[in-house]
């Protein structure tokens, strides 16, 4: 499979971008609404204009029409032909390719049986789900077997558990065909769950690219740790296995118990939303939690910011700003801590 | 109790009809108002449509409207998609036949009528190239315009899959342009036909244009009756049919597109 | 004394009035006329003044159709008629309007003008390439048209392929245009079609010896309510007819600049379009009106032939007695 680079490559609010997908990666660009991801695809597609260059597996393309780039497209709004069956449908690349009708059948049937559709067949688009259009529109893109994919917010406008399901079976499906992906979303923790790399967009400009778990433990800037949510990063002295399934790691005075099952951990992300202060002690069992002291507290949007001392430990903590007033909490006042962690992030020895 | 009840709107919705034509019966029958002679009854108009569908007066000068319509309407219609789909998907024939387009199709059809009996003269080729105007102008607009609304993410979709200008065009734009174009159809089916009897009312020997003035010059209203509802069925069977052909070819997706 | 000197001189004064008053009584008529010097005595009565004479207050409206004017009869919006025999059997028989032909204002003045270089027989007016202009269906010129077919052993169905149905003016611009080859039409239009370098090859005397032109009508409505005013008609057209025969030239001065008038009222469009072209001379006028013979003379047996000749030729449903239609008594 391919690898694409784009040199120098300017349009609409992207300027000069500059940006290597490895072939076989599931490249994931993630950013705000408006900075530049739907465009990047377009032009790796050849669907617009730019300035600059394109190549795929080293050759330029820049020259070369949409319908001979070899990239399938699963557009955001996913352009299912209205008229057309959901066979037709995904069959349409195969009759465009001058595919033999015998041949175009298997192939169309065999599609549908991968993505679960067969059912499906003689359908119009506008009887199917959110869900059943996203399966045809993968399916339509995936037919005329390309070597590059690109995938624009395919999970958009789906239920969490449906979105889920796709997701899951999206990157089981990419992993077994090995191609080249690019993928586009606002959603962070979706860009975590099935990229091997992720670039950070920004009105036009790459913040960052890199793996997931060096967006959290080496932010390069004020913008990227924002996004990513300001983690905590705490350094651990001590860690050691407790049973199957849970570690104990150390970081000065505090020990935390964790759901892990692997080697010594030396660091871990905490994000401030998984910080829980209160002014009273907190019932339940005395697991991650913690007797801090509050240093500073900041109003950030709606939500207040309170930075908690615990041993030589600074934690940032964030909650909206109702519930803090809840609180009698103030500067230089103990408050009670717990780390309620929904997904870990941490680094190895 | 669906066929019930469908029978029974049915039934609501010929209920006007028959009051009407009691209505027409009555007022025809006895002498209400002043100008009476010019009014005669539908029993009248019914018995003089018997007659002249007996003897062929009518179905002779029908089959000659019948004709003209056809063939005007058609190649209007196939001319009209063809510009209608060029102007449509280039630009450039755009820009260069709006301006034209523009400053005819504000002229009725009929408006033609004076320098087409100079150019033409009077003959077959008169009410059929007005039926051709008529006809063209409005699909050329109605096929551009549906052209131009595609939504440019089906085409760039098609473009991703390897599809050529040309599959593009057929497979993709012009069926999902049908919708626009079936309405310019539509609306130019009855129109063809009230524009023809005006033609053929200026001296074609036949066509029910012609058998109407006929009897206009003979004083015969209930002759006029009969032509006036000929048209008139003949506008919504032609309306009709391209309504069914639209809901064949289309109805499936149209609405949803 | 004195008072009754006052007395006397008021009361002659109001004698005086209502005198005067009951002298300047005049009755409205609303009277159609054609557009054509068949209605001549008409046109030259009101130049003459000859129906504020006799106590009327004629207006004078032209109708293009033969039913446009059926129906103002019909409507009540017109009293009298000065129109051709044919539409009045029409308007009679099958719109059943309550009409009574009076009197008559001339025979013939129908004719069929050619293309000298088109058509020298009347034989060629079977040739393929022959396009005729004919006024409508059912009045007099298509009659004409039918009884030279008849006269002259016509194929039927082969001149009737030829004909092109339009109205005078209409067949002036087409023979202008190089249109036509041939207009049937009533007159004074032959004359203008002379003018456009047409020659007359038939005229109605050649085909119907006695064919009734134009009569006068009145609603039956007016005779029974009116009988002095249908008098008084009579007695105004039969002047005018008598003097038109006397005064040939006169009269056809009076027609040209009558018909000019009148044109621009009723066709002012077309009226102006072809005046443009042809302007209606006193000598195109005068040489029409010789081949018209004005008279007020009306014969039972003619007005009959001319019914049975529209029930024959399909013009009406079935055919009736000329004497349900005439009401001679005023012209004795």
């Amino acid at each position: 499979m391919p690898d694409i680079e784009l040199v120098n490559m300017s349009r609409h609010v992207c300027r000069n971008v500059n940006l290597r997908i490895m072939d076989r990666e599931i490249f994931v660009i993630v950013g705000t609404t408006g900075a530049g991801k739907t465009t990047l695809l377009n032009v790796i597609a050849g669907v617009a204009d730019y300035k600059g260059s394109v190549l795929i597996d080293g050759a330029s393309v820049d020259k070369v029409s949409p319908r001979r780039r070899g990239v399938g497209y699963l557009f955001q709004g996913l352009a299912l032909f209205p008229h057309m069956t959901v066979e037709a449908n995904i069959a349409f690349g195969l009759c465009a390719a001058g595919m033999e009708k015998s041949a175009a059948d298997r192939r169309v049937a065999s599609l549908m049986e991968m993505m679960h559709i067969k059912h499906l067949a003689h359908r119009y688009p506008h009887t199917l789900s959110g869900g059943e259009k996203k399966r045809v529109a993968l399916a339509r893109s995936l037919a005329p077997s390309p070597q590059v994919l690109l995938l624009d917010e395919p999970t958009a406008s789906l239920d969490h558990q449906t979105a889920k399901y796709l997701r899951t079976e999206l990157v089981s499906l990419l992993k077994r065909l090995e191609m080249t992906t690019v993928y586009v979303t606002h959603d962070l923790r979706e860009a975590e769950e099935i990229a091997d790399r992720i670039a950070l967009m920004s009105h036009g400009r790459i913040e960052q690219v890199s793996t997931p778990r060096d967006f959290f433990f080496d932010p390069r800037n004020e913008f990227v740790s924002e996004f990513v949510g300001m983690p905590n990063i705490i350094e651990c002295t001590r860690s050691r296995t407790l049973t199957s399934g849970l570690v104990e790691v150390v970081s000065d005075e505090m020990t935390m118990v964790l759901p892990y099952d692997g080697g010594n951990i030396r660091k871990i992300a905490i994000p401030p939303d998984d910080i829980y202060i209160s002014d009273v002690k907190p019932p339940g069992p005395a697991l991650n939690r913690f007797t801090g002291k509050v240093v500073e507290i900041s109003r950030y949007g709606s939500n207040v910011r309170v930075r908690v001392s615990i041993g030589k430990n600074r934690l940032l903590a964030e909650l909206p700003a109702s519930a803090f007033d809840e609180l009698s909490l103030e500067e230089g006042k103990d408050v009670h801590v717990v780390i309620k962690l929904r997904r870990l992030r941490y680094v190895e020895s | 109790m669906n066929n019930k009840s469908g029978r029974l709107q049915s039934a609501w919705g010929a209920l006007p009809v028959v009051v009407f034509i009691a209505v027409w019966e009555i007022v025809g029958r006895f002498d209400l108002f002043p100008g009476q002679f010019f009014f005669p009854p539908f029993s009248a108009v019914v018995k003089e449509f018997y007659h002249l569908t007996a003897n062929g007066v009518l179905g002779k000068n029908f089959a000659s409207s019948l004709v003209r319509v056809l063939i005007g309407l058609c190649s209007g219609s196939i001319a009209g998609i063809f510009v209608g789909v060029m102007m449509g998907w280039r630009s450039v024939i755009n820009r260069a036949l709006n301006p034209i387009i523009s400053l005819l199709y504000p002229i009725p059809a009929l408006g033609w009528l004076p320098l087409l009996m100079l150019w033409i003269g009077i003959n077959e080729m008169l009410p059929i190239t007005i039926i051709f105007i008529c006809s063209f102008f409005p699909v050329v607009y109605n096929t551009a315009t549906g052209i131009r609304n595609v939504d440019g993410r089906y085409v760039q979709a098609a473009e991703t899959l390897g599809a050529s200008n040309m599959r593009i065009l057929f497979k993709v734009v012009i069926p999902l342009a049908l919708p626009n174009i079936f309405t310019g159809l539509r609306l130019e089916a009855g129109m063809s036909w009230r524009v023809l009897i005006a033609a053929e009312m200026v001296a074609i020997p036949t066509g029910i244009g012609a058998l109407l003035m006929q009897a206009e010059s003979l004083v015969r209203v209930d002759i006029i009756m009969v032509c006036l509802i000929v048209l008139s069925v003949m506008c919504l069977l032609f309306e009709r049919v391209f309504v069914i052909m639209e809901r064949r070819l289309i109805g499936k997706w149209s609405n949803h597109a | 004394m004195k008072y009754l000197k006052m007395f006397c001189l008021a009361l002659t004064l109001v004698c005086l009035v209502s005198f005067a008053t009951h002298a300047k009584e005049e009755f409205a008529i609303n009277i159609a006329v054609e557009f054509t010097d068949h209605a001549a005595s008409a046109y030259v009565a009101q130049n003459k003044g000859w129906f504020e004479e006799e106590g009327l207050k004629p207006t004078f409206y032209s109708y293009v159709t033969g039913m446009s004017l059926a129906a103002a009869l019909g409507r009540g919006d017109i009293q009298a008629a000065y129109m051709c025999l044919l539409p009045a059997i029409n308007a009679y028989a099958n719109a059943k309007v309550p009409i009574k032909v009076v009197t008559g204002l001339h025979k013939h003045g129908y004719a069929l003008t050619v293309n000298p270089d088109r058509i020298r027989t009347v034989k060629e007016l079977e040739r393929s390439d022959i396009r005729i202009g004919v006024v409508q269906v059912g009045g007099p010129v298509d009659a004409v048209l039918l009884k030279t077919i008849e006269k002259y052993g016509l194929d039927r169905s082969k001149v009737l392929h030829r004909v092109q149905r339009m109205n005078p003016p209409v067949q002036i611009m087409a023979i202008r245009m190089g249109k036509l080859d041939g207009s049937f039409s009533p007159e004074h239009w032959p004359a203008l079609a002379e003018e456009a370098g047409f020659k007359v090859l038939v005229r109605s005397q050649d085909v119907w010896p006695q064919m009734q032109g134009s009569v006068l009508v009145v609603k039956d409505e007016l005779i029974k309510n009116h009988p002095d005013i249908v008098r008084k008609l009579l007695k105004i057209t039969a002047k005018a007819t008598g003097w038109i025969k006397d005064n040939p030239g006169e009269a056809a001065s009076i027609m040209a600049e009558q018909l000019r008038i009148a044109g621009d009222k009723v066709f002012p469009i077309e009226a102006a379009k072809t005046a443009a072209q042809l302007v209606i001379t006193p000598s195109s006028v005068g040489r029409s009106m010789k081949r018209l013979d004005y008279t007020t003379d009306i014969d039972p047996g003619t007005i009959q032939e001319s019914i049975d000749f529209a029930a024959q030729n399909g013009y009406i449903g079935k055919g009736f007695s000329a004497h349900d239609l005439l009401d001679l008594r005023f012209s004795k």
